[in-house]
């Protein structure tokens, strides 16, 4: 046996893997010792007095890694069956993260991977970054229900990423009924003070879709997004509505900031695509829940969309009209319930 | 008169009458390591706040501030299977028992109880990746997704949390349906059994109204590089008096019964 991986640790290292803190330091640069410290620590057997943690180490591996490297050190943890969930589950969350070709090529292999939290990571990795040749990767179905959700927004993903027709998500419904008089206020305007901020800005990678300039603060009470477009569908700062319907698309996303508007990290995911005279918009949260669900038509001035709240989804009631065409986009109506309908109740952990 | 004075409050406070169990009805502690113990393997900083000691505690001192100002939880085991199969484990939940105990006696500086424990579990086939959190994003997700039972505050116990360890709003709703921000705290349980108890203390204190100082010696800690995630220790443990007329000001706050 070697040394104790923990005392192997730089103390910058230290820090950034300490257990027992709230706020610890980003990962500078690591040199090899240092990835092959943090690899051991990943390894080592758990102890239970330990005042590093295994977890933490995985995520500097991949922050403080290049991204090739990153590939290689989160693909070995992928691969080492002795270790803890957790810690597969991590490196599969930050390989997808990388949104790059070889760490695509890694998570390929662990589609039938025995623990359905690692598959249900892997198929979210897939679909952030996946290209034609990963839907041959993911198998059809999966027998945990979480995990089966997040397979099937990962071949949503990759057919609206590439435009291919289908695999789509199943056709999500409108919840009935009418957000009442006394809702939330809803609102997109251009963005104003951290909404304008730059994409460098959004961690945690954008879905491997190349971001317009154009941007918009989606409002709904009190939260707010920002609304990054394709790129591919914007020209001279409108929205180049005839596009949508030569192909599926990833059309946008909406990132939150956290960090006190520091960072921004992608929320939800806008899908659209062509279906007879019309364009199906679903907006999806990162985990594939299919949150609200729209439909957009042609119109005098571009583009004619209704989105309102998915039947079965844990969110506020919502109808939202709009235009978007070559002046941008504009809500003409937009309402939302106070509340949110939907949401699930856990069951008593032990018995009456 | 202790006795009379346990029963008393057992019965008004917690609604239990007849045969009690302290560590079960007075407390909620409903889960014991293999070894029988309540708060499972301590290490060499677990210590409680109150005593100095690793596990002692007053029950004279529990007794008053149940029956004083307080506010209930609903504990939420996040992917928890009841024979431990699923992403919880024995260890987790007494380290969940000995984080409340910690939490209490941090509560306790400004006379504030934690009265009812409501233990409730999202299975692990519904809990999904729910069990490592990635961000503040995604726990609000958690939230917005599930709530639990009316009468005490959701506090999610997750094995995870990427970015901060822990979220909560602060001065979260009575309404779980509200649309707006987290309806329940979030917290890790990666960290060790002292750590998490202030650190669950430190999200229900959001969630009670509290917000960050400029101590990190505060059980609030200290923000003042403004990114908007506090900085804790296992030595963050102060509350002040005006801290806690905060506390009894939140609509999940109970008067003395």
């Amino acid at each position: 046996m070697g040394t104790d991986p923990q005392s192997r640790l730089s103390p910058a290292l230290l820090a950034v893997v300490a257990s027992d803190r709230r706020t610890r330091p980003r990962p500078s640069r690591l040199s090899a010792d240092d990835r092959a410290a943090l690899l051991d620590l990943v390894f080592a057997e758990r102890h239970p007095g330990s005042t590093v943690r295994r977890d933490l180490a995985v995520r500097a591996l991949a922050a403080g890694s290049e991204p090739r490297v990153a590939v290689d050190a989160l693909a070995q943890i992928l691969r080492a069956r002795g270790i803890g969930t957790t810690e597969r589950v991590i490196a599969a969350d930050e390989l997808g993260r990388l949104e790059s070709e070889e760490a695509a090529a890694v998570l390929s292999r662990f589609t039938a991977d025995d623990d359905p939290r690692v598959r249900q990571a892997v198929f979210a990795g897939l679909g952030r970054s996946g290209r034609t040749d990963a839907l041959a990767a993911l198998p059809e179905s999966d027998p945990d229900a979480a995990a089966r959700r997040q397979l099937l927004f990962a071949r949503a993903l990759v057919a609206h990423r590439e435009g291919t027709d289908g695999a789509f998500l199943p056709e999500a419904r409108a919840a009935r009924g009418e957000p009442g008089a006394q809702g939330a206020a809803v609102a997109l305007r251009p963005p104003s003070g951290k909404g304008a901020s730059d994409p460098g800005r959004v961690t945690g990678g954008t879905y491997a879709i190349d971001v317009a300039e154009l941007r918009y603060e989606l409002q709904c009470g009190g939260n707010t997004w920002t609304t990054l477009f394709n790129g591919d569908l914007v020209r001279a700062g409108g929205i180049d509505h005839q596009r949508l319907f030569e192909r599926p698309w990833i059309a946008a996303l909406l990132a939150r900031w956290i960090l006190e508007g520091r960072e921004a990290i992608v929320q939800h995911v806008v899908l659209a695509r062509p279906v007879d005279a019309s364009v199906r918009l679903d907006v999806v949260r990162s985990d594939g829940t299919v949150t609200y669900t729209g439909t957009a038509e042609r119109d005098a001035s571009g583009l004619r969309f209704v989105v309102r709240a998915a039947d079965g989804a844990a969110v506020p009631s919502v109808h939202v009209e709009g235009r978007a065409g070559a002046d941008g986009v504009a809500f003409t109506r937009a309402v939302a319930s106070s509340s949110r309908s939907g949401t699930r109740t856990p069951e008593p952990a032990l018995p009456a | 008169m202790a006795a009379l004075r346990l029963r008393e409050i057992a019965e008004d406070c917690l609604g239990v009458s007849g045969e009690i169990s302290v560590n079960t009805d007075v407390y909620g502690y409903r889960y014991r390591d293999t070894d029988g113990s309540l708060f499972g393997t301590l290490q060499g900083d677990d210590t409680l706040p109150f005593s100095g000691q690793p596990t002692a505690r007053s029950l004279k001192r529990h007794l008053e501030t149940i029956s004083g100002w307080a506010t209930n939880l609903v504990v939420i085991l996040v992917g928890h299977e009841p024979d431990f199969s699923g992403a919880v484990s024995r260890d987790d939940v007494t380290k969940i028992q000995y984080a409340i105990q910690v939490m209490r006696d941090l509560y306790e500086q400004v006379d504030f109880g934690i009265r009812r424990l409501n233990w409730q579990r999202i299975p692990a086939a519904d809990a999904g990746n729910y069990v490592n959190i990635t961000d503040g994003d995604e726990a609000e997700d958690l939230t917005d997704d599930w709530s639990g039972p009316g009468g005490g505050i959701d506090v999610f116990f997750v094995q995870t949390v990427g970015r901060g360890e822990g979220w909560s709003n602060t001065w979260g709703p009575c309404d779980k349906d509200s649309k707006d921000g987290r309806t329940g705290a979030v917290v890790s349980l990666a960290g060790r059994r002292r750590f998490t108890g202030i650190l669950t203390a430190h999200e229900v204190g959001h969630y009670l109204g509290l917000g960050h100082t400029n101590s990190e010696a505060n059980l609030m800690g200290d923000d003042s590089d403004g990114n908007g995630i506090g900085s804790i220790d296992n030595n963050s443990t102060a509350l002040s008096e005006l801290e806690g007329v905060t506390m009894r000001g939140h609509c999940s706050s109970k008067g003395p019964c």
